[in-house]
């Protein structure tokens, strides 16, 4: 019996062929994006879930309760994890990390620069699962100048050679031996990591309270977390020495680390919940293609269910064909939607910068994808076989049947169709007007023509030299150094002022720096000026804030009133206009400028727009002259800048292109159906066109129908569009604010799209030859 | 075998009941080969359908072997379909999609018939009508006489004890209506009771009974 359906159903797919490859086509695109989407979901979900113990690993978190902002997020004092490892039994291992960025390796007069690096303790590989491939775990990390590679950055730098025992010169020191190689972290690890070192570098510091290391811990299996969250919640303030500190610490499971905030929120998790939305939106589109072109399509067979029912078919036998066949088809569509996932993998991980492999023995194809064909066949294919199986055969001999309930129920799907791609194509709209705004957008300093590159300590040491050189090129315009970009001041301090009204805890944002700052960024004083640096005006510290923290301050007269930063004391010298000083998704935040000695690990230069090539090869010339031994690297201020957007644009770019998918699907839904369509109306075509009708006249009855249809939908989208776009931007505190015209344009791109799809046929049977049709009826 | 007693069937077109057939008292023995004859729109087709159980009646009662249809329930008349009657049709009805072979089996399929013994039973009725060659091919392959012999051979296969036919030589030319006839005469007389509706009085002859039927009532039975 089953052969019979599956006869009859593949000879019906060969006499349809334009039929069946628009169907098997759109489901197969379809089925292919929800597949890649799952693959990227799946691939999220599973970050970190390599670990064995992942329950019990936790993350030490910092925050401040009262501004309930996170203070340091991840960032802990260097003395804390031995004093939790000490004092809390509950906690069965421990370990700190301190990541290094732009270290400059050697090996054989061969120079790499690497950024992921870190410094741990040897309990970090009980914690984790850390696979040795050469070397010991125990003994790895036990003497200070050792370093562990992973296998593939042993490959970099070793090439074939053994790298055990070899040794590394960083940052042009001392040496440093290799005595440890481990597998690689895999792709779906948060912790990227190429090189170990011992924690015993950071030397007498580690036991300090300094804020400059991170730490996991890993609790007891038995341990009720919610019990000892409480406990362990004041370890700062319980252990600190210093009466400043009032951090709160909070240990967040490492399950979260890739998917939530370090204060927990999910905002990773909100895109995974968004991309699979749109998934099971692409996949229901094609479905909703199958349904209404297998729906007009089974209308043509209801001669063949007459047959059947008086052959005494029964009604589920009725059924169970016509479910058989659009299992039929999603099958074909399953096998070449396996051969595009196949095809199309390398550029989806491009596109969202993933490393996603497929193996047969993933979950989804397992599981994931029998259900999908099975939700697909079963979706696509219960309502006509049901609706269908319902007539009977005299009903179909003597056409006394209707297919009003069908054609009324097709609408209902195109229109849902259609507002889907116009609710897609107006979110994508907004992200990118969003994106041009960030772009367009005053941020307050002049960043044109600004490089920054890495500083090291040695280089610090000489900068002075080094500053002096550069500008002795005159393209070489200002020179500057600081701790971060000035776009992305992440360091905060706890401040106090003269005439500060309470004890409230107030934070500023602060940011280490030199006179030619303000200078290089052409940032405009709005009351005094820059630092002095004369310790016979100003014997204390001088700083310099902006405009925000004035106005929180509620100060008058700024200039020269008495302010201090975590009990460094000083004077305010000069109130600067306000710029973004972070993302444009925050506020501005108060800041504070000072100039201290500490340590600054990146020199900002302005050159001139003439000649930059040469510019820049004379800044690395000098830059080796005076430090030999670094590698040389620069990134334009610009750049960087773009990239702090890089997960907007890359969340345009993944919701544009599957706009475009589920717009296209949705046309080659619309452009089967109005084939359909015109078939059936072939014969009311001819009769008009006999009757004179012009071919614009024909063209508007026979597209009008489609455009109403477009326009239920708009009115549908708009709202929802309208809310989930606001959504979106919300997000952002400085964002771009919808118009009229961002809900027109995607609007009458539809219908200029739906208007296309459907006068290709429209025209062809309006230009047919009427004759050649009657003749037929 | 079958009985109607003031039978009446009517549709309900804008709040009004339109008759289609009007007191039919109607009785058909074992063996008989009936013709219902009448103009277009007496209500022949729609008299062959009631007394094949596909409409139900809606008024008077019709026994069919002496039991009362409306003590049938669903399953019970899709296995008189099943096993008891077999239909032909003027547009002979065949599957399009289906060879000669596979539309003749469709009804053993229905009925569960193990695959050898269908494979011998529709090979045992291609060679009683002289279509093996025709096997293999598609219906539109075929003329319309060999087309209506594959509906008929499709009807008979279950070897149904009554078989209804709705003009089964309307569509055809008279050299290939007289041999369908002849197929049915031949079948009548191996004891198949027939009904078939007709508008030729030459047709008609094959049988041994004439009903003639005028809008919605009969006028004559010889």
């Amino acid at each position: 019996m089953l052969k019979n359906y599956l006869k009859i159903a593949l000879r019906h797919l060969q006499k349809h062929k334009g039929y069946s490859l628009i169907n098997i086509l759109g489901l197969a695109l379809g089925m292919t994006v929800s597949l890649l989407l799952l693959l990227w979901v799946q691939d999220e979900l599973l970050f970190d879930k390599f670990h064995q113990d992942i329950e019990n690993i936790y993350q030490i978190s910092m925050y401040d309760e009262q501004s309930a902002s996170p203070s340091g997020g991840r960032t802990i004092p260097l003395k804390m994890v031995p004093v939790l490892r000490d004092n809390y039994p509950e906690i069965k291992n421990a370990a700190r990390y301190r990541f290094f960025y732009n270290l400059a390796l050697n090996y054989n007069d061969k120079d790499f620069n690497e950024s992921n690096v870190i410094a741990t303790e040897p309990n970090f590989f009980e914690i984790f699962d850390v696979e040795f491939i050469g070397g010991d775990a125990a003994t790895a990390l036990s003497d200070p100048n050792s370093i562990i590679l992973t296998s593939s950055s042993a490959h970099k730098i070793f090439g074939d050679e053994s790298p055990i025992e070899k040794n590394i010169i960083i940052n042009n020191g001392s040496p440093f031996t290799v005595t440890g190689i481990i597998k690689d972290f895999p792709a779906q690890s948060s912790l990227n990591i190429d090189y170990i070192l011992s924690f015993a570098v950071m030397g007498e510091r580690a036991d300090t309270w300094s804020w400059e290391c991170s730490g996991f811990v890993q609790l007891y299996p038995n341990t009720d977390y919610d019990k000892f969250a409480p406990k362990i919640k004041t370890a700062l303030v319980d252990h600190s020495p210093r009466e400043i500190d009032q951090d709160m610490l909070y240990l967040q499971p490492f399950s979260h680390v890739h998917l939530y905030t370090p204060l927990d929120t999910p905002d990773g998790l909100i895109m995974v919940y968004v991309l699979s939305g749109i998934a099971i939106l692409i996949l229901l589109i094609a479905c909703i293609n199958f349904m209404n072109l297998a729906n007009a399509r089974y209308a043509l067979r209801t001669k063949e269910i007459g047959v059947r029912k008086i052959m005494s078919a029964q009604r589920k036998q009725i059924i169970m064909q016509f479910l058989s066949e659009s299992m039929l088809i999603t099958f074909f569509a399953m096998i070449l939607s396996i051969a595009l996932v196949e095809l199309l993998l390398p550029q989806f991980c491009q596109l969202t910068a993933k490393n996603i492999s497929i193996s047969i023995s993933n979950l989804i194809f397992i599981i994931g994808f029998p259900l999908i064909v099975l939700f697909t066949g079963i979706f696509a294919g219960t309502y006509p076989a049901f609706l269908l199986s319902s007539y009977s055969s005299v009903q179909i001999f003597s056409h006394k049947f209707s297919s009003d309930s069908m054609k009324s129920f097709r609408k209902l799907l195109v229109v849902f169709q259609f507002t889907i791609s116009i609710i897609l194509i107006i979110l994508s709209f907004t992200i990118y007007q969003q994106i041009n705004y960030i772009n367009k957008k005053n941020l307050g300093i002049n960043t044109d023509c600004v490089i920054h590159l890495p500083m090291r300590n040695e280089q610090f040491q000489k900068f002075d030299t080094i500053k002096e050189e550069l500008l002795k090129n005159k393209n070489v315009l200002a020179v500057t150094t600081s701790t971060s970009l000035p776009t992305q001041v992440g360091n905060i301090n706890p401040v106090t002022w003269e005439g500060k009204p309470n004890d409230d805890r107030v934070i500023f944002h602060y940011y280490n720096t030199d006179n030619d700052f303000f200078k290089l960024f052409k940032i405009p004083f709005v009351a005094g000026n820059g630092f002095t640096l004369d310790k016979a005006i100003h014997p204390e510290i001088e700083y310099v804030v902006n405009e925000t923290a004035v106005k929180i301050m509620e100060m008058k007269d700024p200039i020269g009133k008495k302010f201090s930063m975590f009990g460094n004391d000083g004077y305010i010298v000069g109130v600067i206009k306000d710029f973004h000083n972070t993302s444009l998704s925050g506020e501005i935040r108060p800041l504070l400028i000072s100039q201290l000695s500490w340590f600054r690990s990146i020199v900002m230069i302005r050159i001139a727009p003439e000649d930059m090539n040469s510019t820049i090869k004379y800044i690395e010339n000098t830059m080796a002259e005076i430090c030999p031994g670094f590698p040389f690297s620069y990134t334009f201020l610009d750049e960087s800048i773009a990239r702090m957007y890089y997960d907007t644009r890359r969340t345009h770019s993944i919701i544009l292109y599957f706009t475009c998918l589920a717009v296209f699907i949705s046309c080659l839904g619309l452009f089967g159906l109005s084939s359909f369509m015109t078939e059936r109306r072939a014969k009311e075509i001819c009769i008009r066109k006999i009757l004179g009708s012009s071919i614009n006249n024909l063209l508007m009855q026979l597209t009008s129908s489609f455009l109403r249809w477009v326009a239920v939908a708009a009115l549908i989208a708009i709202p929802v569009a309208m809310y989930m776009a606001n959504l979106f931007l919300k997000q952002f505190a400085y964002h771009y604010d919808l118009t009229l015209i961002d809900f027109v344009i995607p609007i009458a791109l539809q219908f200029l799209l739906a208007v296309v799809t459907v006068s290709y046929q429209t025209l062809r049977a309006a230009n047919s030859n009427p004759v050649n049709i009657l003749k037929y009826e | 075998m079958l009985k109607m007693q003031g039978v009446f069937k009517y549709y309900i077109s804008k709040y009004r009941r339109e008759y289609i057939l009007r007191d039919i008292d109607l009785e058909v023995q074992k063996g008989e080969f009936v013709t219902v004859m009448g103009p277009s729109g007496a209500g022949k087709s729609t008299l062959l359908y009631l007394l094949g159980m596909l409409e139900s009646i809606d008024d008077g009662e019709y026994l069919y072997k002496d039991i009362p249809i409306h003590s049938f329930n669903d399953k019970k008349r899709t296995e008189i379909h099943k096993h008891e009657i077999g239909f032909v049709f003027q547009q002979y009805h065949l599957i399009d999609e289906l060879t000669v072979y596979e539309n003749i089996e469709i009804p053993l399929l229905y009925k569960k018939v193990k695959s050898p013994e269908r494979k011998s039973l529709v090979c045992d009725i291609l060679d009683k009508f002289n279509i093996v060659a025709k096997k293999d091919l598609f219906p539109n392959q075929l003329s319309g006489g060999q087309q209506q012999l594959v509906g008929i051979c499709r009807a008979i296969i279950g070897k149904p004890d009554l078989l209804l036919a709705d003009e089964p030589t309307g569509n055809l030319n008279s050299e290939q209506g007289l041999e369908i006839m002849e197929v049915l005469k031949k079948m009548n007389q191996h004891g198949t009771t027939i009904i078939q509706v007709t508008h030729s009085r030459e047709k008609a002859a094959f049988g041994n009974r004439i009903v003639n039927l005028l809008d919605g009532m009969i006028q004559a039975d010889q």
